[in-house]
C-alpha cells in the first residue's frame, strides 16, 4: 500500500537563484534620498522582460503607471507557472499528495503575508480578489452589522473611490453619518479638520496610507491612536504604501489593513485583508459557500476558523503563490531601499516638471511617496498622454478614481507619473522630453476664444 | 485605426481646438443641451436653431476639455448646419470619424463622439421622442 502522503513542509517553491542581489544585513540602511545602485537596477530590469519590448515605432517602454499596476518579474510568473504545471490541486479538501502540497503552499502564502505586514499570524490574513473586495468585506461584514444611525464614519477627501463608495453605502443603509477630513492647500490631511470631526460618535476611521493621486503619506499611526482614544475602529487602505515602504499592522495599530498583489510585483486577482485578531473576529464573512464552513445542516451552517471563513469558494491559489514570490522579491531588495528609490525619483520628477512649467499637485517631497500628479498648462492630460504614448511613455491621465479630490484641486483630470524599482532617471528624461514635444505638437496660436 | 497617438493632433484639428468657428451661445435658440464625458471631464453646452422644415440653421457650443472633444464639436457643428435634423439623428460613430478625417485612437473615440450624442439627444428631447435628461454622458 502507498504510505500516507508525506506532508511536504517545504512545499513552497524554492527561491530563484538567478536573482543576483542579496540585501546585506550587515550594512546600514541606504542613505536618505538615495536611488538604488545602478547595477542593481540593471539586474532588476533583466527580471522584467516587458521592459525590453518595443513600443510603437521601436521606442523603449518607459513605464510610469506603477500606481495603477506594477509589472511582474520572471520569478513571479515562473513560480505561478510551476505551481500550475507541477503542483496544482484544490486546497483544503483532497486526501492526496498534490492536495497536501497545494494546501501547504497556500497556507504558507498566508504566513508569508502575515510576516510581511506584521500581522499576528496567518489566521489574521485573508485573501480576497483585490483591495476593493477587502474593503467591502469590512464595510459589509463589520460596518453594516455594527453601525447605527447615531454613529459616524470618518473618511478623508483624498480617498480612492474604493475606500469611499463602500462607506457611502454603509452610511446610506445604516443611517450613520459620513464625515470627511479636509485637505490643506498642499494636499495633506488637515490636522484641525481631523481632530474637529473625531468625536465620540465616530465608530470607524477609513484612511489610505498613501494617496494614489497626490502621493501624500498620511500619519496613519497617529491617526489610529487618536481614533482608538474615542473607541473608533480603523481601516487603513495600504494599496499604495505596501509596495514601497515598510508597513506593519502592529506598529500602525490599525484594526484592518488592505492591499493588492498586483501593485507590488504580484499577480492580479489577489488582495489582502490583514488585521488585528479581535477586529477580524468581529467581522462577518462577505461571501458564503464552500471552503468557508466547518459544518452544514439542511438549515444552517457554522463558519470555519479564520481566515478560511473569509475565503468562500476555491481561492486564488496560483495568485497566492505569485504573491508569496513577489514578497520574496520585494524583501530581497528591502522596502526601505525601495522607498528611498521611488521617493527620490518622484522628487526629481517633481523638480524637473516644475522647471518646465508644469503645475504639480500635492505636498513637498518629504511628505510624498512614489508618484507625481501634474498638468501641462494648456494641454488636457488625455491629449498629453496620447502624444507621449508615441514616445513609449505610459502615464495615467484622468480622475484616478478620486473624483472628490479632483473637485478639491479644481481640475477635471491630471496626468500622473508613478515610479517603482525598475525606473531610472533616464525615464524622467524621456517623460520631460515628451512633454516638450507635446507642447510643440499642440502649439497653435490662439486668436482669442 | 492608427497606432499613433500624435497623428490625431493634425494642424487643422488643433486649429479647430484653439480657434473654433462655432464657439458661443445662440440667443434665442430652439434647443439647448449639455454633454459630459465623466472620464475626461470634457463638457459641452450646445445650442441649436431649427428651421420650420427641420433643417439645422445654426449651431454653437461652449465647452472645456481635451483637444479631441472640442475640435470634434467644432467640426461637427460646422458640418451639420443646413443638414436635416433627421440626417443628424441617423449619423453613427463611423460617419462622425469620417467627418473628422483623423484616425482616433480607440481609447479616445468617446471624446470624439461626445458632440454627436449630445446633439442627437438634444434633438430627440426637443421632439419629445426621448425622456429629458439634464446632461448626456458618455459611459466610461
Amino acid at each position: 500500500m502507498v504510505p500516507p502522503p508525506f506532508l511536504i513542509l517545504t512545499a513552497r517553491l524554492p527561491r530563484d537563484p538567478h536573482l543576483k542581489y542579496e540585501a546585506d544585513p550587515s550594512q546600514d540602511g541606504p542613505e536618505v534620498d538615495d536611488l538604488l545602485d545602478a547595477e542593481l537596477v540593471d539586474a532588476i530590469r533583466k527580471d522584467f522582460p516587458i521592459l525590453d519590448r518595443k513600443m510603437r515605432e521601436d521606442q523603449r517602454l518607459v513605464y510610469l503607471d506603477n500606481a495603477a499596476t506594477s509589472q511582474r518579474p520572471t520569478q513571479v510568473v515562473e513560480a505561478m507557472r510551476r505551481y500550475q504545471q507541477e503542483s496544482n490541486a484544490n486546497v483544503h479538501r483532497g486526501i492526496h499528495q498534490l492536495a497536501e502540497e497545494a494546501t501547504e503552499t497556500y497556507e504558507q502564502a498566508h504566513a508569508d503575508v502575515a510576516a510581511f505586514v506584521g500581522a499576528e499570524g496567518m489566521e489574521c490574513v485573508a485573501f480576497t480578489k483585490n483591495t476593493t473586495e477587502a474593503i467591502n468585506l469590512v464595510a459589509q461584514g463589520w460596518g453594516l452589522t455594527n453601525l447605527e444611525p447615531e454613529d459616524a464614519i470618518l473618511v478623508t477627501e483624498l480617498e480612492h473611490h474604493a475606500n469611499l463608495v463602500p462607506w457611502q453605502q454603509v452610511a446610506d443603509r445604516t443611517g450613520a453619518e459620513l464625515r470627511h477630513v479636509a485637505l490643506t492647500d498642499d494636499g495633506r490631511l488637515d490636522r484641525a479638520s481631523f481632530h474637529d470631526q473625531l468625536d465620540e460618535d465616530v465608530a470607524l476611521l477609513a484612511v489610505s496610507q498613501v494617496s494614489n493621486v497626490l502621493g501624500t503619506v498620511n500619519p496613519v499611526e497617529a491617526m489610529t491612536e487618536a481614533a482608538h482614544d474615542v473607541d473608533a475602529r480603523v481601516l487603513v487602505d495600504a494599496a499604495q504604501s505596501v509596495p514601497h515602504m515598510p508597513v506593519d499592522v502592529g506598529e500602525i495599530g490599525c484594526d484592518w489593513l488592505t492591499f493588492s498583489g498586483h501593485k507590488m510585483l504580484g499577480p492580479t486577482g489577489i488582495g489582502v485583508l490583514a488585521g488585528r485578531r479581535e477586529a477580524l473576529e468581529e467581522t462577518e464573512p462577505l461571501l458564503f459557500g464552500g471552503e468557508m464552513i466547518r459544518r452544514v445542516t439542511k438549515d444552517e451552517a457554522e463558519w470555519a476558523e479564520m481566515p478560511w471563513c473569509f475565503e468562500a469558494g476555491t481561492p486564488p491559489m496560483t495568485e497566492a503563490v505569485g504573491l508569496s514570490q513577489a514578497i520574496d522579491y520585494v524583501e530581497r531588495i528591502g522596502r526601505e531601499a525601495i522607498h528611498e528609490h521611488s521617493r527620490e525619483l518622484a522628487a526629481r520628477c517633481q523638480r524637473r516638471l516644475e522647471e518646465v512649467g508644469c503645475e504639480v499637485y500635492g505636498p513637498a517631497p518629504e511628505h510624498r511617496s512614489a508618484l507625481v500628479s501634474f498638468n501641462v498648462p494648456g494641454i488636457h492630460p488625455h491629449d498629453l498622454a496620447s502624444i507621449i504614448d508615441d514616445d513609449g511613455v505610459a502615464i495615467r491621465a484622468g480622475h484616478h478614481c478620486a473624483m472628490p479630490l479632483m473637485d478639491h484641486l479644481g481640475v477635471a483630470a491630471t496626468a500622473r507619473a508613478s515610479f517603482y524599482i525598475y525606473n531610472t532617471e533616464e525615464d524622467i528624461d524621456v517623460l520631460v522630453n515628451g512633454i516638450e514635444r507635446a507642447e510643440e505638437v499642440m502649439s497653435v496660436e490662439e486668436d482669442g476664444r | 485605426m492608427s497606432d499613433s497617438g500624435s497623428s490625431m493632433y493634425r494642424q487643422d484639428i488643433l486649429e479647430h481646438y484653439k480657434n473654433p468657428d462655432n464657439f458661443g451661445t445662440l440667443e434665442p435658440h430652439t434647443l439647448a443641451h449639455n454633454g459630459e464625458n465623466p472620464l475626461c471631464g470634457d463638457t459641452l453646452e450646445i445650442t441649436l436653431n431649427l428651421g420650420d422644415d427641420g433643417t439645422i440653421e445654426a449651431a454653437r457650443f461652449e465647452g472645456q476639455g481635451c483637444a479631441i472633444s472640442q475640435a470634434a464639436t467644432d467640426i461637427l457643428l460646422g458640418r451639420i448646419e443646413e443638414m436635416e435634423a433627421d440626417e443628424v439623428l441617423s449619423m453613427d460613430e463611423d460617419q462622425l470619424l469620417d467627418v473628422l478625417g483623423i484616425d482616433v485612437s480607440p481609447l479616445r473615440v468617446k471624446c470624439a463622439c461626445l458632440p454627436l450624442v449630445t446633439v442627437q439627444d438634444g434633438i430627440e428631447i426637443h421632439r419629445g421622442t426621448m425622456d429629458p435628461v439634464d446632461v448626456t454622458r458618455t459611459e466610461d
